[in-house]
């Protein structure tokens, strides 16, 4: 699939840019078009965020920009200078998991897992802003992220258990 | 003094109506001997006369008659004072050869009417009132201690007037609050005048010159009228060097104020470079240091240029009796007493009409600045409008306003005002005012006011005016005129139109003479201009009209250099390519004197005489003020030069028969800067000017007809169409679902995104991107000004956004899944999951609802990847993803259940084709 849109940039266009990315300051050296989900994935190796679609359709790519969910395979480099980008591995570590990766875990809300990055990122921006989601505020947040394993069920239930979570875990 | 506070930080309240209140004009320092002769005065104009303490007032129920009323009362007191008279003091001094000497005089109590509105009215609850002295700290204890109420009970709002923070203001602010009370009615100052004149200043200047006209000593001598025996008590400055310059100040009280000094030197300045031929700036210029006084320098040099100081641009008058005039004062100061303090400077040019019959005075224009620092002032700071009109109204003796001329930015950068007696607004205009909170307002001084007036009297008539004020009596006895009759307005306004007659009847002959010569000469080459000709301030401003015009959009090519030209610009008639404007004397404009851009811009004819084409729309550009030209050509010269040769732009015979424009331009060409409609606001006329001019906004949405010409009258700004988007109207014809009001307008055009209207995008991007950096009041006067055009229906309800009819929707499954897919996730109803960026809603997006698909498929083929500003965010193109018949498809979704009012488009496959091998 092609990246007509985002690639229209000359590629020799090449400037040294700083990006913060989960709390830290990254440098690269590559065309300000060029989409932000190339550069986490292959720049900085940071595979959290998945190419899907590379349209902005499925979800999977999902990234936080300012805390808003951010569709990175359709974004430029440039749109993320001045934000802050949060992407899954600034969220928890395998010894410490965040709440909602703890909450996904235990609802085993995963099939083949692709479509988790966006799901728990989509969550989080909604936690954010609705600490107490009901299942139809969740069902809408997740509209658009697209599974095709069909653990639909689990991911609603897990992203209630999230809410849980944190709501009886204020340290988090 | 907090809830005080308090009760002035809210901003929306109205300003009281005239309605129901009652005028008054106050008199100070009233003595009580002169009761019986005002309570006679009072009875004349039907008025009452109320006393207060050391003050009085006359208070009626019209303006008009309570000033009338307090001039005739402190006009004839006045005359009962012996030993009043000027007439020596302000007739001409001959004086001949290199040594000169001149005496001037200088009232110390202003006995002119000082304009200072303050309103007082009592809402039940507390008593508000209105003034320019809210930001004075002693005002709610002087309110206390006059009424005896609590502070509490007062609450103050900002009123910005001509007397703001003047001591003028507090007195207006007490006497509105005792009127009120005595008279039990909501009360409105108009001014204040002193009843008693205090004497004057004498002050004296003398000089002589070198055969170079370099001065060689200076001299000057001021004293109050009776001089005391005391040692002189300060030396007071000249700014101009002097080979030998003494200074004597008999001034005990220190009752002379820096004006009058100014004054003194500054008329005496003019008087012997116009005694010596040469010309009152240039020779301040060579007395003032070139490393020492750069700034002073740089801003004299800014107001020259902004004012057009050399540029003879008077017309001939019909009318022999009006004389105008123009002239220049500066002033500078700096601490004596600590060397390290920054100098400030300030300087006026005044442009004025002496009706030599009545001695009316009439201000046109003044061009007005201040700066501070040694060198390198960078940018210069306007004088407020309210210090211009209250200089002006105290020094003519008559209540004059000011407003920033058209091609000014309002605010504190304004440097040219338009100015115009009070009395011709109406009331009600005059009352329109600008509650704010109470501000600190830096004092500016205008002490060269009095100067550039005098030096303007002078320029005008030939007389030499040596004490202010300028009345128009003793204007008119000075000139030996003839009586004029009492009421001077309506002469005012017959004389105006008589000027604008002249002015079009010598505009016509100009574009006579324009079609009777097709054949265009060249304008000689000239060495480039170094970047120091123009001042910083200069240059600045020619930035921004560069940026409001857009050059470099056109005239950069795709990664080429900033303004290189060859962009290839696709017309109806062909491609054209852009030229390069960077000042390279082989490639660019390098060797073009201004002159030469000058006809470009306003003409379409370029250095060598070959016509351009008008897809460079110097139709618009001819609009641009004399100063905004001069300050583009000083920006555009001062960048670094490329050489760069863009392709040549071929189009087909007979089109490529350049001769061909003259004739397209005697039919379509009309030429002249633009004429501000005095009826309509200040800000209505500057959004005019942006729009219509530098913006050029009518050539991409006026329609344009088979030769290539904007449709004007009924069809301007209708819609027309830019690089293969629609560019949509922009007037009440509109497709748009929601009205545009002037603040949907503000957001678009700052922002890019307007809630109910969509987003910028196409070749409308980068008109955001460059308005974005501009001053906001501009891009408010140009949302002012088109939201002006669409006339507000009243009772309109509004608009209600249709529902999809689902008959309609039958049959477009194919769309709708491809919108769901697709498109959903930013655009559907609910607004998407919130992802990055603007996701405006399509029920609201202008494009779904225009008569033709382009703008839409344009977006949806190629997306936005270039959004106007960052906050925006993108959308990616799918013109890989989906062909022309899915494109169709979605398309007509969209419209159908969208905009469910609006017919469906037909051929979408084929235009979607176009469409997508235009280049975007």
């Amino acid at each position: 699939m092609s990246m007509h849109a985002i690639s229209a940039g000359s590629a020799l266009d090449v400037e040294p840019l700083a990006l913060n990315v989960n709390g830290r300051t990254w440098s690269v050296e590559v065309a300000r078009s060029t989409p932000l989900l190339y550069v986490l994935r292959n720049d900085f190796e940071l595979n959290g965020p998945k190419y899907g679609c590379g349209l902005g359709q499925c979800g999977a790519c999902t990234v936080l920009l300012d805390g808003g969910p951010t569709r990175s395979c359709v974004v430029p480099v440039a749109a993320a200078l001045g934000r802050e980008v949060l992407t899954l591995e600034g969220l928890g570590t395998l010894d410490a998991l965040h709440p909602i990766q703890r909450a996904f875990i235990d609802e085993q809300a995963a099939q083949c897992g692709y479509c988790l990055n966006g799901m728990i990122m989509s969550a989080k921006a909604l936690l954010d802003r609705n600490p107490e989601p009901d299942d139809s505020a969740i069902r809408q947040a997740l509209r658009f992220n697209l599974c095709r394993c069909g653990t639909h069920l689990e991911i609603v239930n897990a992203v209630k258990r999230a809410a849980h979570y944190l709501k009886t875990e204020p340290g988090r | 003094m907090n809830d005080i506070r308090e009760a002035s930080a809210c901003g929306t309240v109205t300003v009281p109506s005239e309605e129901g209140m009652l005028h008054a004009c106050v008199l100070g320092e009233f003595e009580p001997g002169w009761q019986g002769h005002a309570s006679h005065v009072a009875a004349e104009h039907g008025v009452l006369w109320i006393e207060l303490g050391k003050s009085a007032a006359f208070v009626g129920e019209s303006g008009t008659s309570v000033r009338d009323a307090a001039l005739q009362a402190v006009r004839s007191v006045r005359n009962d004072e012996p030993g009043r008279g000027d007439a020596e003091s302000t007739a001409p001094v001959p004086h001949a050869g290199l040594q000169c000497q001149a005496h001037y005089a200088w009232p110390l109590i202003d006995g002119a009417f000082v304009p200072c509105t303050a309103l007082a009215r009592d809402n039940g609850e507390r008593i508000e009132v209105f003034s320019a002295a809210s930001g004075d700290p002693h005002l709610p204890g002087a309110l206390a201690d006059a009424t005896g109420l609590p502070v509490t009970r007062f609450a103050l709002y900002s009123l910005d007037t001509a007397a703001h923070g003047d001591q003028d203001a507090t007195s207006a602010a007490l006497a509105a609050v005792a009127l009120m009370r005595k008279t039990g009615r909501s009360i409105r100052v108009e001014g204040f005048l002193s009843v008693r004149a205090g004497g004057s200043a004498t002050l004296s200047v003398g000089a002589s010159l070198d055969a170079g006209g370099r001065l060689l000593d200076w001299h000057y001598k001021a004293a109050v009228a009776e001089p005391s025996r005391a040692t002189p008590s300060r030396h007071v400055q000249s700014p101009y060097a002097a080979r030998h310059s003494t200074s004597l100040i008999d001034d005990e009280q220190d009752s002379i104020p820096r004006a009058a000094h100014a004054f003194a030197r500054e008329s005496f300045v003019d008087e012997i470079a116009r005694g010596n031929r040469i010309d009152p700036v240039d020779f301040r210029l060579d007395h003032l240091d070139t490393v020492e006084d750069a700034g002073a320098r740089e801003l004299i040099d800014s107001l020259a240029q902004r004012a057009g100081w050399n540029r003879d641009v008077r017309k001939k008058e019909g009318h022999s009796a009006l004389a105008p005039g123009r002239g220049f004062a500066f002033d500078a100061r700096e601490d004596a007493l600590d060397g390290n303090r920054t100098p400030e400077y300030s300087a006026w040019i005044v442009d004025l009409d002496v009706d030599r019959l009545t001695g009316d005075v009439n201000i046109r224009r003044v061009v007005a600045g201040h700066a501070q620092g040694r060198r390198g002032l960078g940018a210069i700071m306007g004088v407020p409008a309210r210090r211009i009109a209250a200089a002006s109204s105290r020094l003519l003796g008559m209540p004059f306003a000011a407003e920033p001329s058209h091609d000014e930015t309002a605010g504190s950068r304004a440097v040219s005002y338009r100015i115009h007696p009070v009395q011709a607004l109406a009331n009600a205009e005059a009352l329109q005012v600008q509650v704010t909170e109470p501000v600190h307002v830096p004092h500016i001084d205008s002490s060269p006011a009095a100067a550039a007036i005098a030096n303007a009297l002078y320029d005008a008539t030939g007389v030499r005016f040596r004490a202010p004020p300028f009345t128009p009596e003793r204007v008119r006895a000075v000139l030996g005129g003839a009586k004029a009759p009492r009421d001077a307005v309506p002469q005012r306004r017959r004389r105006s139109l008589r000027t604008a007659f002249a002015a079009g009847v010598l505009g016509s002959l100009i574009a006579l003479a324009c079609t009777a010569w097709p054949v265009r000469a060249p304008i000689a080459p000239i060495d480039r201009p170094t970047s120091s000709t123009w001042s910083e301030a200069t240059v600045a401003r020619g930035r921004e009209v560069a940026a409001f015009g857009d050059c470099a959009v056109c005239h950069t090519a795709p990664d080429g250099a900033t303004n290189a030209g060859g962009l290839a610009l696709e017309t109806p008639f062909g491609t054209v390519y852009s030229t390069n404007l960077t000042p390279d004397p082989k490639t660019g404009i390098g060797n073009w004197s201004f002159a030469a851009f000058d006809r470009a811009m306003r003409q379409g004819i370029s250095r060598d005489g070959h016509h351009l084409y008008p897809a460079f729309p110097y139709t618009a550009f001819t609009k641009l003020s004399e100063a905004d030209m001069t300050a583009l050509y000083a920006y555009l010269m001062s960048q670094p030069a490329i050489e760069s040769a863009p392709p040549q732009t071929r189009l087909p015979f007979p089109l490529n028969q350049r001769a061909l424009v003259a004739g397209w331009n005697a039919l379509y060409l009309k030429q002249g800067a633009f004429v501000p409609n005095p009826s309509r606001s200040a800000q209505w006329n500057r959004g005019a000017y942006l729009v219509d001019g530098a913006g050029h906004c009518s050539a991409c949405h006026s329609p344009r007809n088979a030769l290539g010409a904007e449709k004007g009258a009924s069809r301007y700004l209708t819609g027309g169409s830019a690089e293969g988007w629609v560019a949509p109207s922009l007037v009440a014809n509109s497709k748009s679902p929601v009205r545009w009001t002037e603040d949907a307008l503000f957001d678009y055009l700052r922002t890019g995104f307007s809630r109910e209207h969509g987003v910028a995008a196409g070749p409308m991007a980068p008109v955001v991107a460059g308005l974005s950096t501009l001053p906001e009041a501009d891009v408010r006067a140009m949302a002012h000004y088109v939201a002006s055009l669409s006339p507000v229906i009243a009772g309109a309800a509004p608009a209600v956004v249709p529902k999809a009819d689902a008959i309609r929707l039958q049959g477009l499954d194919n769309g709708r899944r491809i919108f769901e897919g697709a498109c959903a996730v930013c655009h559907s109803e609910t607004g998407g999951v919130g992802n990055f960026g603007v996701r405006p809603l399509l029920a609201l997006n202008t494009s779904v609802s225009e008569a033709s698909p382009e703008n839409l498929l344009h977006v949806i083929l190629h997306g936005i990847d270039a959004p106007a500003t960052g906050e925006l965010g993108y959308m990616p193109g799918f013109s890989d993803a989906f062909d022309d018949r899915q494109v169709a498809d979605l398309a007509s979704y969209i419209r159908a259940r969208f905009a469910p009012g609006e017919a469906s488009w037909g051929d979408l496959a084929q235009v979607s084709g176009k469409v997508r091998n235009q280049a975007h």
